[in-house]
């Protein structure tokens, strides 16, 4: 019977040992125990397909080309010449790795027969940066796009003037052709540049 | 034996149950076309571009007992930057904007109010203590240039806590 009692006491206090083990570690791993969730956030960048085209100019920028009528009977009318305008072209181009653009001009207008308006762009000069257009030297000018500058990738030539490709015009007579239809009238046209994909 | 197995039991589950602090994350952030601009033709994009604050990060814990017995409780939330696909002159940085709300007065947060670089390796980012609501935070990305094409690219931000 003893022996009974002791062993309800011993388990008593076996399992109030057990319990008090239980509340220390309960606290202690309240207190003390290291947290370490964490969690995630996604931070997506899409750079966009960018092409902006700008001419820049101090003062104005028209250009204008006036024949000179001939003081001697029999000598031809001078008419041509080339004129600088301080005219740049800026633009900035975002576009997927291996493709290009270029820079087409093109005359909305009638030129009158027998004239040929050319037109060049330097290379880039200035602040820009990325892979710049190339020039495609002097290019006649008509009423269908004509490439003025290729090889355009991602870039930006720096805006403004002085930034970008300076253009020039020229003015050429064909003289069969002018003598044959021109007449003596003023004759204006525009100069349309667009930055497009190089397919 | 049987009492060993039940405080076993016990054991794993108070050690399961004590990792019940979380940091949560909620809304989201995307840099795209309208976010950063070219101005003008010839120009580059914008040096710095932030994002809209519309990220909160929430420190809570689901265990009443946690909530009851120890509110004070103290932490710290480091941030880390693991790409998915990223161009390395892009710079990813992060603040914290505002402290939000706590349910009792004795929340706090400290740090992490000027713009820090989230690099591949796990860096402080701000501590406090107690359960805290919607903290703002914003993200800024840096280093963008026309001159690296079209693209799209993407990375996990991952706030871990810690216990004090």
């Amino acid at each position: 019977m003893t022996f009974v009692l002791l062993d309800s006491n011993f388990s008593n206090m076996k399992h109030k040992g057990a319990f008090l083990v239980i509340i220390m570690l309960f606290l202690l791993t309240r207190l003390c125990l290291g947290i370490d969730k964490n969690t995630e956030h996604k931070a997506s960048v899409v750079i966009p397909d960018v092409a902006l085209l700008s001419l820049q100019f101090d003062g104005n920028s028209n250009i204008e080309f006036i024949g000179t009528s001939s003081s001697v009977a029999g000598s031809k009318i001078e008419m041509g010449g080339e004129a600088t305008a301080d005219i740049w072209l800026n633009y900035s181009s975002v576009c997927h790795k291996n493709q290009k653009r270029k820079v087409t001009a093109t005359v909305v207008g009638e030129v009158p027969e027998g004239v040929i308006i050319k037109v060049k762009a330097d290379n880039s000069v200035g602040t820009g940066k990325g892979e710049l257009g190339k020039t495609n030297g002097t290019v006649v000018l008509s009423n269908n796009p004509s490439d003025v500058i290729s090889g355009i990738g991602s870039c930006y030539t720096g805006s403004g003037a002085h930034n970008g490709h300076l253009l020039s015009y020229q003015l050429e007579i064909d003289e069969e052709m002018f003598y044959q239809a021109s007449e003596n009238k003023f004759a204006s046209v525009h100069v349309v540049y667009t930055l497009t994909d190089d397919n | 034996m049987k009492v060993t197995s039940v405080l076993v039991f016990l054991l794993l589950g108070l050690l399961a149950s004590a990792q019940q602090m979380e940091v949560r994350v909620d809304g989201a952030v995307s840099f795209d076309g309208a976010t950063f601009a070219v101005t003008e033709a010839g120009e580059d994009f914008a040096f710095g571009v932030e994002s809209e604050s519309s990220l909160w990060i929430s420190i809570d814990t689901n265990d009443y007992w946690d909530k009851k017995v120890n509110p004070n409780r103290k932490w710290w939330v480091e941030v880390v930057r693991e790409d998915l696909t990223w161009n390395d002159d892009v710079r990813l940085e992060i603040v914290r904007t505002g402290d939000g709300y706590g349910q009792k007065n004795n929340h706090k947060v400290y740090d992490g109010t000027t713009y820090q670089y989230i690099g591949e390796n796990s860096w402080y980012f701000f501590r406090g203590r107690g359960i805290i609501y919607d903290i703002p935070i914003q993200l800024r990305l840096s280093g963008l240039s026309v001159t690296q094409g079209a693209q799209d690219f993407e990375t996990n931000v991952i706030l871990t806590i810690y216990d004090d």
